[in-house]
């Protein structure tokens, strides 16, 4: 079983990584609302794509365009429920 | 009448496969807002670009006429190995910046531009492409000002990019992103114009009747070897030493702005052509 909070430190690298955001992963709330102008991280539909395809290579899970799996690029916390979550890849 | 206003000149050889020459300070230095998402060739564009208009006001409405011969190749090797090597669909950021509109994208963002942006990509004719499209557009009217450049990016290793390029494995290769800010009306600064033959002869007899003590000379790249050599012989006093014996696919931008951008007196002349599609001469102004 994966350990929550290492998990949530490692989304929260690959959020900076894969969108190429100047920041320090402490530096991003768990509940901090990632895609949209409403966010402190301003991501947009394009850096949602980017996340969606890096979690699949990581973590072998699928978000895909139905509002269940959508919600999960929320906040770090969805992300990490998401994942740790049993439903099928 | 066209007017060369201002241009820059970026060339960078790379050498036996050293890390390529990182560009993020002078960008940073550049640009009005640091940029995600941009590859190598975004970087090189945004370089050239901004060192060409840096201290103008450029109009709105100025377009952009971006060429290049190889285009994002870095992000299409990256890109195809994904699809193909790793049966994975791209990343979205790599997909996108595969085409080379992408480029024309970030530059009108820096400069604050809205005018019409284009990307031609022609193998060993970038530069004349480009040059071929604003200068119509400019004497038509539909831009009175253009910024027009030519970007080449390296993607190492540095002997598969030759080979990709059907080159020797001893040239030396470059990187490079070549600009010129052009603008309608008259004024001080060096004309361009554009002249076109029928036959080889017509275009020997007009350049030497035009030709000066100081002029320059240089026939693009993918000219056949003999009719490039005859030319450069006639005219051999002012035939124009390559730049920095560095290859890459836009060669002609970069002797073109190299001679715009320096203050060497005198014409350049830039044929180009076949015999069987005719001839083209690029004239930048004393």
């Amino acid at each position: 079983m994966m350990d929550r909070e290492q998990l949530k430190l490692e989304l929260k690298q690959m959020i900076i990584k894969e969108c190429e955001k100047d920041l320090r992963p402490e530096q991003i709330p768990d509940d901090a609302i990632l895609i949209g102008s409403q966010g402190s991280l301003a991501l947009d539909s394009l850096d949602a794509l980017q996340i969606a395809l890096a979690v699949k290579q990581h973590y072998g899970k699928r978000i895909d365009g139905s509002n269940q799996t959508r919600a999960a690029l929320t906040s770090v916390n969805s992300l990490a429920d998401f994942i740790l979550s049993d439903a099928a890849p | 009448m066209i007017k060369i206003v201002s241009a820059s000149h970026y060339l960078q050889p790379v050498n036996d496969d050293a890390a390529l020459t990182s560009l993020e300070s002078a960008l940073k230095d550049l640009c009005r807002e640091p940029f995600r998402r941009i590859d190598r060739f975004i970087q090189l564009a945004l370089l050239g670009s901004a060192s060409c208009a840096a201290g103008r006001k450029l109009r709105p409405n100025c377009g952009i006429y971006l060429g290049s011969g190889l285009g994002p190749i870095g992000n299409n090797i990256v890109t195809q190995e994904q699809l193909i090597r790793d049966a994975e669909i791209p990343k979205p950021f790599n997909f996108i910046n595969t085409l080379g509109s992408s480029a024309g994208f970030y530059v009108a963002r820096n400069l604050g531009l809205q005018g019409q942006n284009f990307f031609i990509s022609r193998r060993g004719a970038s530069l004349q492409a480009v040059l071929s499209a604003v200068m119509a557009d400019m004497l038509l009217g539909f831009v009175t000002q253009a910024l027009v450049g030519a970007v080449e990016e390296v993607a190492l290793p540095l002997g598969t990019h030759r080979l990709r390029q059907h080159l020797p494995q001893d040239i030396l290769l470059a990187e490079g992103s070549h600009w010129l800010l052009l603008q309608s009306g008259a004024g001080d600064s060096r004309s361009l114009d554009l002249q076109r033959f029928a036959e080889f002869t017509a275009l020997e007899d007009f350049l030497g009747s035009a030709w000066q003590a100081g002029d320059r000379l240089c026939c693009a790249t993918s000219m056949d070897n003999r009719v490039a050599d005859t030319l450069r012989q006639g005219f051999a006093a002012g035939a124009l030493p390559d730049a920095d014996g560095a290859f890459h696919d836009s060669l002609e931008a970069a002797w073109l702005a190299a001679f715009a951008a320096g203050s060497e007196p005198g014409n350049l002349f830039l044929v180009d052509g076949h015999r069987q599609r005719g001839w083209s001469l690029f004239h930048l102004g004393a």
